[in-house]
């Protein structure tokens, strides 16, 4: 029987990992060392060891397909520490919407205006959480030589001359696609076919079939422009700059992603063969724990006077995922912030008061007859598969919650939901998954009451409602809160549906025949990206897929 | 916009090694002396931030060798302008002790710099700290021993080092780096004091 831990094991492996490093002391160039880029770690030690094609992954990537959940904790005790659980809310909301804004510059949003000499903590924080995830700068910045204005050439490594070269260009605008770099090597990655990093791209696919790093640049283009607010202008996209643009001034605040930044991090989330729809796929949720020293944080950010007069990022990483020199993993990360030399602005809400669409994607669906409900209201009869969206928009900072009113007539099919609650942060939701099959003897037992139990039986789902308590053995806490009494062989799906263990085998045991898909949630996130697990055989890839890809651990 | 008013930022590190004359001096320790007057500039200590963008972004500790201390914050800081606090004979020694006990009168940053980046290329694991403060610090003394060497008049050293406190932590057997790191955090302290008198 299979044991589900408290702490992702994962995460504790990597922890463990880490511990040996650091008793390890293993070293990190610095001195002479010049290492950031569109990602970090593109630029080494020496020129030797650049590596134009580096990518750089949040903590806990594995090279495998994963719904990866980074999260950012606020360390007790540390200064500022009830100001900063607003803004790092909003920040991991920002991040997990990963929706680039056009205009994300301002002095502030409604009556939360960054005073004029102010630095406004939510901003720089940002930047700061946007390295801890991997994202280097889009510019030269300081770590490049360049002082001043040229600090904003775009993020390049040195050519064969051995030196950066700067030239602005017939339009003078550093940073721009005319830039004369002699033959600095670009590691800024440009979106193909625009070299445009700072308007809305649409609707496409981030992968490297979009975003290139040593492509062809569009015809009279002589480098890749990088999003920085004097380039994105004059490509008319005015008050826009990335967020990962070195450089914050006062009396400004930069509260969302811009395109670039969005990109950049989807593009990380088509995984190692960097390219979307494929197994090592992963999708990237930044959650805030507030403030706390739980293990299961992943950034940790402090005030912290003697790491910093202003704001950095220090991370520990590995060079290399699965074997692949090209793509780097964070194993640590901690975010600080200077107290004495900076005077603060703490936002106190998320700012944006604009209402955004709740939706996502129906797969598996045959029949009609499926309703869909968020927050117990708005009312949505889906008949086949694709794309859908609720009629009625939600206040942003509302929460959402997609579940199944009516199953499809009959239970000819069953409906789960997936990724189905959350937070509007900024953008539209566009992640709800709706996934339909056909149940074995399914039937629906609703109204489940504390004083009408119900006896199982194979195959069933229970549709349950408060107080429900079934007859025996492991306790299980919903989402919601109930407590419930399992019988073996139940699992929890969604917080409201509970499915049973039909399949009569394990999770943890290889099998010649595919897992029913309701047997667990699991099963579920395996087969959408391993499907070979439910249409063929439950094989010993697949008994390890429930480690890597759900992190439950098998006894 | 990067307006960064000290022209060392672009590189990690850089040593310039200078030279001048100082009277009335005052042997601390045996290796070395430094001018005991409050006109005198013993230790001159300021760090930029990478991320800060500001006309006014290093704050500056700047030690006399009476004792006297004056602060610069800058213009947008919590606290900022111009402030003054001083040290004991014996606080200054100890710090400018830490300083050239640990030779970073020594220091070379091209042996550090390629120690450093042998010792990575044999690690997995790397460290990296983005937005890192450039650290620069300045010794002038009266007089100086170096190790193995006769004493001379008139030394100064000035080092400009991005993300002390993180890369000391990686190279803590590095004796310059300790002192360098150490130092700075006197100088931290400092700059954290509650007990500063601002100046007109």
């Amino acid at each position: 029987m299979m044991k589900f831990e408290g702490e992702n094991p994962v995460r504790k492996l990597q922890k463990l990992v880490v511990k040996v490093g650091i008793i390890g002391l293993l070293i990190q160039g610095t001195v002479s060392v010049s290492l950031a880029g569109s990602f970090i770690g593109s630029l080494g030690s020496s020129s030797s060891l650049n590596n134009q094609d580096f990518i750089m992954h949040p903590t806990g990537y594995a090279g495998s397909g994963a719904s990866l959940t980074v999260n950012l904790c606020i360390v007790p005790g540390t200064t500022n520490a009830a100001s900063m659980v607003v803004p790092v809310a909003n920040i991991a909301a920002r991040m997990t919407a990963q929706a680039g804004k056009t205009g994300n510059l301002s002095t502030g949003d409604g009556g939360d205006t960054v005073p004029i000499s102010s630095w406004d903590f939510e901003s720089v924080a940002l930047h700061e959480v946007g390295h801890c995830l991997g994202l280097g700068h889009v510019n030269a910045a300081t770590e490049s030589g360049f002082s001043g204005d040229d600090q904003d050439y775009t993020k390049a490594a040195v050519g064969a001359d051995a030196v950066l070269n700067a030239g602005a260009g017939s339009d003078t605008i550093t940073g721009s696609r005319d830039d004369v770099r002699g033959d600095d090597v670009s590691v800024h990655w440009f979106r193909q076919g625009s070299n445009d990093p700072c308007a809305d791209p649409g609707t496409i696919t981030f992968d490297s079939t979009t975003y290139s790093v040593d492509g062809a640049l569009p015809s009279g283009h002589d480098f890749a422009a990088n999003a920085d607010k004097t380039v994105c202008n004059a490509l008319g996209s005015s008050n826009t700059e990335a967020i990962m643009q070195q450089g914050s001034p006062s009396g400004q605040a930069q509260r969302f992603l811009g395109h670039d930044d969005e990109a950049m991090l989807r593009l990380a989330m088509s995984g190692v063969d960097e390219s979307q729809g494929t197994a090592d796929d992963y999708s990237l949720s930044v959650n805030s724990l507030g403030i706390s020293d739980s293990a299961d944080c992943d950034i940790n950010l402090s005030f912290n006077d003697a790491e910093t007069g202003f704001a950095i990022c220090h991370i520990s990483y590995f060079t290399s995922t699965n074997g692949n020199a090209d793509h780097g993993r964070i194993v640590t990360a901690n975010a600080y912030f200077n107290t004495t030399a900076v005077t603060w602005f703490f936002n106190s809400s998320s700012g944006d008061t604009n209402s955004y669409a709740v939706g996502g994607t129906v797969s598996g669906l045959t029949t009609t007859g499926l309703v869909l409900q968020n927050n117990l209201g708005d009312d949505l009869e889906i008949n086949s598969i694709g794309v859908f969206e609720f009629t009625t928009p939600l206040a942003n900072g509302s929460t959402y919650a997609v579940t199944v009113k009516t199953q499809p007539p009959d239970m000819s099919q069953v409906c789960v939901v997936s990724n189905g609650s959350g937070t509007l942060a900024g953008a539209d939701v566009t992640n709800v998954s709706v996934f339909c099959t056909e149940p074995c003897n399914a039937r629906v037992v609703s109204g489940v009451t504390e004083d009408s139990p119900v006896t199982h039986e194979a195959c069933e789902v229970l549709v349950v409602g408060p107080g429900f308590v079934a007859e025996d053995t492991a306790e299980v806490i919903l989402s919601s809160g109930w407590v419930i009494e399992m019988v073996p062989g139940f699992q929890v799906d969604q917080g409201a549906i509970l499915s049973a263990n039909v399949c009569g085998q394990s999770l943890c045991e290889e099998s010649a025949t595919p897992m029913p898909l309701q047997c667990h949630s699991c099963v579920f996130d395996i087969c959408t990206v391993d499907a070979y697990c439910c249409t063929t055989e439950f094989d010993d890839q697949c008994v390890e897929e429930v480690f890597s890809i759900c992190g439950l651990v098998c006894e | 916009m990067k307006n960064d008013v000290w022209l060392f930022a672009g590189k990690m590190l850089i040593v310039g090694l200078l030279f001048s004359h100082f009277s009335a001096a005052v042997w601390a320790e045996s290796k070395f002396s430094y001018a005991k007057d409050n006109e005198a500039v013993v230790v001159r200590y300021s760090r930029t931030p990478g991320e800060l963008e500001a006309l006014d972004s290093s704050t500056i500790v700047t030690v006399y060798g009476g004792g006297r201390v004056v602060i610069h914050y800058p213009e947008f800081g919590a606290r900022k302008g111009d402030y003054e606090t001083s040290l004991s004979t014996s606080e200054l020694d100890e710090l400018v002790a830490t300083l050239v006990d640990n030779d970073v009168m020594e220091f070379d940053p091209q042996t550090v710099g390629k120690r450093a980046a042998s010792t990575r290329q044999t690690q997995n694991l790397k460290f990296y700290t983005a937005d890192a403060d450039v650290s620069r610090i300045e010794i002038n003394l009266a007089q100086y021993t170096p190790p193995g060497g006769a004493t001379r008049d008139g030394a100064e050293k000035a080092v400009s080092i991005s993300g002390l406190q993180s890369m000391y932590r990686q190279f803590p057997s590095d004796a310059a780096l300790r002192g360098l790191a150490t130092a700075e955090r006197q100088l931290i302290k400092l700059i954290g004091s509650d007990k500063l008198t601002p100046l007109r």
